[in-house]
């Protein structure tokens, strides 16, 4: 397929399958509460005529004042509301994606080149291990030992290093595994194959031969993985923030849901801070996937 | 060699069984879960009045809550609950997703376009999110078979991508030498399906199904952090207040119960069922991967 129709097919689905989105944000979710006698009675069905008003309004606004509405603060929209939260998160994101992609690719290189050796637990196993704990779990582990032992890391800092570096790092540990597990996979695979064996024979150190000819090589099928990756990294995001109590997208989306264990969704439900946020979310989505598209075009244009 | 991943899942798994369906039974666990607002203990030769939480001792050998129960007890009679979740919500995608996965093969069609709408649907919406939008919907929330419904939407949140596995290996598949002879012997549907689609992709299938189930518990796991419950009832708690209560006694309900506790620095309670999800995730993993070197999949 030619790499502009594989770009604006993707575009294509990317919107409809956010307008469907749309479309799940807007349900009502306000529910009647009333009294029954002494008895609280509610009242959850699904109100069509309602449904429409809510998705009539919203588009109004967005025309007519190029909005999304309002957000739970006075004085702010939802989409400045929105654009902060991302603004938050977004150079943690990036730089989990980078840590991720070049450590990784070394992790699997190293994993590879040690299951020749005696040494093979540490490579492949420990990459094994650290994608098998739950991110949940390894997070409270690392929070655990942060404030109780290193008191000198300020954990839960919103600002200076520590509010960039922390997340940062903590975000990239599943990505990298993710990334050198491929990679591992694909240097495996290639092994044996007649090229290879004409480098080695050419007299090609080993280093050479395996960055040079099967990282080269492999390279376009670890980058259609990277797509993958932003998604590990923004569920991961959650946790991390959801722990540290750190106002960044994911924190804010979860926020603008307004989950309370009394009504379900509570009055300051935000579905213009929702949409605005899955909005970037698709965006950057879309970026990775052209980005991998067309760097797996540039390195493996068969 | 021998295979060590399959033998040290396989003697995980027992366990987890064991432990959820006997160990509720085991003389040292209190299956009822009953309370114990205070205790007497001989402190320095003389007795002394003692209130819950209690400290790991000989008779609570992880200590108790807040209220007095026993934390190991809570942990064994929650893990048959959550074991069976898992294993429902995975078997509810696959059952949806390898008819739709088979019958998009030729990757053109219905099909094929609907499994990649969804598949793209929410890919880039980490499943926390899809599933926490969705199980927050009024009617879901009161809806009379609320749990029936949460295992349906957290099952078809990663249908698409399931779904999109099974297709491209069916359609791997079915560019094979043999697949073309058995269509040209003029084969009934129901004959490829039984002696070609299903022992050629078993294998691959069953090895993805215990990562799915891995995948499903992190997932209950990280819902348990937002504090969205799977199946509660809304219930009177106080005058005029009502509240949804959760139901079920799985790891995910006490997770949710003590996440507060994060921030207060007291991590014992949340890292206990955290602790029994690893576990389980683990299991699923290493069996995953020893059923991988079992079958010669490829990884």
């Amino acid at each position: 397929m030619n790499l502009k129709t594989q770009m604006l097919k993707s575009t294509i689905i990317s919107l409809l399958a956010f307008s469907f989105i749309v479309l799940i944000v807007l349900i009502p979710r306000d529910i009647n509460i009333s009294l029954d006698g002494h008895k609280v009675v509610a009242d959850p069905s699904f109100d069509m005529n309602r449904y429409l008003t809510y998705i009539g309004d919203f588009f109004r606004q967005i025309i007519e004042h190029g909005s999304l509405g309002p957000s739970r603060y006075k004085g702010q929209t939802a989409e400045a509301a929105a654009l902060v939260a991302v603004g938050m998160s977004l150079l943690v994101i990036v730089s989990a994606l980078l840590i991720g992609f070049v450590v990784g690719i070394l992790k699997g290189v190293a994993d590879y080149k040690l299951s020749k050796t005696k040494f093979n637990v540490l490579g492949h196993w420990t990459t094994w291990l650290f994608q098998s704990i739950p991110d949940f779990f390894l997070m409270l582990f690392v929070q655990w030992f942060l404030v109780k032992h290193v008191p000198a890391v300020r954990y839960f800092a919103v600002e200076g290093w520590e509010a960039f570096a922390l997340p940062a790092l903590l975000v990239s540990i599943y990505p990298i595994f993710f990334i050198a597990r491929v990679t591992s996979a694909s240097l495996l695979a290639q092994e044996g194959k007649m090229y290879i064996l004409l480098a080695k024979a050419k007299g090609l150190s080993d280093r050479a031969v395996v960055y040079k000819h099967m990282l080269r090589n492999g390279i376009a099928a670890i980058l259609t993985h990277l797509p993958g990756l932003l998604v590990f990294i923004l569920s991961n995001l959650l946790v991390v923030e959801y722990y540290r109590n750190y106002p960044g997208a994911a924190w804010r989306l979860f926020q603008a849901l307004d989950f309370n264990p009394y009504t379900g969704t509570g009055p300051e439900y935000e579905p213009g801070v929702i949409i605005g946020i899955a909005f970037f979310f698709m965006l950057l989505f879309l970026v990775v996937q052209w980005i991998s598209h067309s760097a797996r075009k540039y390195f493996d244009p068969r | 060699m021998k295979n060590i991943p399959l033998w040290l899942g396989g003697t995980l798994l027992a366990f987890l069984v064991f432990v959820a369906f006997v160990g509720p039974h085991l003389p040292f666990i209190d299956a009822d879960l009953s309370k114990e607002r205070s205790r007497w203990v001989m402190k320095n030769g003389e007795e002394k009045l003692v209130l819950p939480a209690f400290k790991p001792s000989s008779k609570n050998l992880l200590g108790t809550d807040k209220e007095g129960v026993d934390n190991l007890s809570r942990l064994v009679v929650g893990a048959k609950e959550t074991i069976l979740f898992v294993l429902a919500i995975a078997a509810v995608r696959y059952i949806i997703a390898i008819p739709l996965g088979i019958m998009a093969r030729r990757k053109t069609g219905f099909c094929h376009r609907l499994i990649t709408f969804w598949n793209q649907l929410f890919s880039y919406m980490p499943p926390v999110f899809a599933s926490a939008l969705l199980l927050a919907l009024p009617f879901l929330l009161f809806a009379q078979h609320r749990l029936a419904w949460a295992i349906l939407i957290l099952a078809s949140v990663e249908v698409g991508r399931v779904a999109v596995t099974v297709q491209e290996q069916a359609y791997k598949m079915s560019r094979e030498p043999y697949m073309e002879a058995s269509t040209a012997l003029g084969l009934r549907t129901r004959t490829l399906t039984k002696n070609y689609y299903v022992p050629i992709m078993f294998p691959e299938m069953i090895v993805n199904f215990c990562l799915d189930m891995g995948k499903v518990l992190l997932l209950l796991g990280q819902l348990a952090i937002v504090n969205i419950f799977l199946g509660h009832e809304w219930k009177e708690v106080d005058y005029y207040t009502m509240e949804f209560v959760e139901t079920g006694l799985n790891w995910a309900t006490i997770l949710a119960r003590h996440r507060t506790d994060i921030f207060l620095g007291k991590f014992e309670y949340v890292f206990y069922p955290a602790c029994a999800m690893m576990i389980a995730i683990v299991t699923f993993n290493l069996l995953a991967e020893g059923l991988r070197r079992r079958f010669q999949v490829r990884g």
